[in-house]
């Protein structure tokens, strides 16, 4: 039975990175969970039983995702207040006020636009969009049917161009009320 | 206005639609690429496993060749068990020898232990000490009112571990242990301080924070060592 060669984390590396990101929300939490899946992966040789590497990898994603969300709901998350942190001391705090190119904000708007979809059709446009998986892998890695993945998919991106476009008229209709100030 | 059930039912109508070539509004996902620092990390342990994996391919392939297959069936279970016998005996193990990958816990087990060598020298600049993990130098943290006192070098579940000790005016002791690969963190909270991410994987008799910096997985703990001295040191390491 074929095994998962380890040098397909590289090779897919992006499209996991993307996937990471649309399930979580956050490049910072992307890049964790695509490390953590690497480790979990990489432990010892895995057996792909008949399914394609890439279905593989975006399957063990999406486990350790939602491992991690378990245990995340579990414990509260926390953010340290000023009292629990010491004043800073003579070095420089550093980063902050960085400008962000174009192209990375329209990606967080992307990816902040599939964050908010329902998770069904989130998971739907995930396996396919994102990862590049066909109906078939989808519907295999989401236990459901090839017709209701086109249905999801159909939904989620109705609603992700509709969310990005709203977004882009709320600034054309910002940018116009500035202009009359 | 439809209610959630509504909105997420899949309804005849629409499993008979087909849902075409992705908008182009979805074009942007092209742009996004991993960010160099996982894909060293990604890069180094696919060719650790890699490396690892590859005896074990190579025997079976040789006995699947030139012997019945019961050979395979236990000659090759019979050499793991012996190599991980013998490399048993050559590692530190916390996680008490299990096939699963050491955690930030086991990391930390280690920044717990006394020291085994001298402390390191501190480099001309006095901010960063002679030892390194890697890219990541540690340093001395003496403007934040603590020094080094000692250091020990270690393999945790195959993955080299560099620890240095550092004591403050009160005698307390802290440990920073970096671990050559990004490990499993297995639970706790998560903070951002000054920008950084990091997790607390205990507070109270012992604190413990971990937090991952250039593929690597950062330890920091100590005993009665209030967690917060141990955040505040940490987001300028991280």
């Amino acid at each position: 039975m074929p095994r998962l060669d380890p040098q397909a984390l590289v090779t897919h590396l992006d499209r996991l990175y993307r996937v990471a990101w649309a399930l979580c929300g956050s490049r910072e939490e992307a890049e964790d969970l695509v490390q953590e899946t690497a480790a979990r992966v990489l432990a010892k040789p895995r057996q792909l039983h008949g399914q394609d590497e890439l279905a593989y990898l975006v399957q063990a994603l999406r486990n350790t995702f939602l491992l991690a969300r378990r245990t995340a709901s579990r414990r509260p998350r926390e953010v340290a207040t000023l009292e629990q942190v010491d004043p800073p001391d003579m070095r420089g705090t550093g980063g902050g006020g960085l400008g962000m190119p174009e192209s990375a904000l329209a990606a967080r708007e992307l990816f902040a636009a599939i964050e908010a979809l329902p998770e069904e059709f989130r998971l739907a446009l995930v396996a396919v969009d994102v990862a590049g998986l066909s109906y078939r892998e989808a519907a295999d890695l989401l236990e459901t049917r090839e017709a209701t993945i086109a249905s999801r998919l159909f939904r989620a991106r109705e609603r992700v161009v509709l969310a990005l476009t709203s977004a882009d008229e709320r600034g054309e209709a910002s940018a116009a009320f500035r202009s009359l100030r | 206005m439809m209610d959630d059930h509504e909105m997420t039912r899949d309804t005849p109508d629409d499993q008979l639609r087909d849902p075409g070539p992705p908008p182009a509004a979805l074009a942007a996902l092209d742009d996004v690429v991993a960010p160099d620092r996982l894909r060293t990390a990604v890069a180094e342990m696919a060719a650790e496993a890699q490396e690892a994996q590859a005896p074990r391919r190579r025997l079976a392939g040789w006995l699947g060749g030139r012997a019945p297959r019961f050979a395979v069936a236990v000659a090759v279970p019979l050499v793991t068990v012996l190599v991980l016998a013998f490399a048993a005996q050559r590692i530190v193990a916390p996680g008490g020898g299990s096939s699963s990958p050491p955690s930030a816990r086991d990391v930390a087990t280690v920044a717990l232990r006394p020291a085994l060598a001298g402390a390191p020298a501190t480099l001309p600049g006095g901010e960063l000490l002679r030892a390194h993990a890697g890219p990541i130098a540690f340093p001395t943290w003496t403007r934040n009112g603590w020094r080094a006192v000692g250091s020990r070098s270690d393999t945790v579940g195959g993955h080299a571990l560099r620890t240095v000790f550092y004591a403050d005016a009160a005698g307390r002791r802290i440990g920073y242990a970096i671990a050559d690969a990004p490990l499993p963190v297995g639970g706790g909270a998560t903070v951002t301080v000054r920008g950084a991410r990091l997790v607390v994987l205990d507070r109270g008799a012992t604190s413990i924070v971990t937090w991952r910096r250039d593929g690597r997985t950062c330890v920091l703990a100590g005993r009665g060592v209030p967690v917060r001295r141990l955040l505040t040191l940490a987001s300028y390491a991280a």
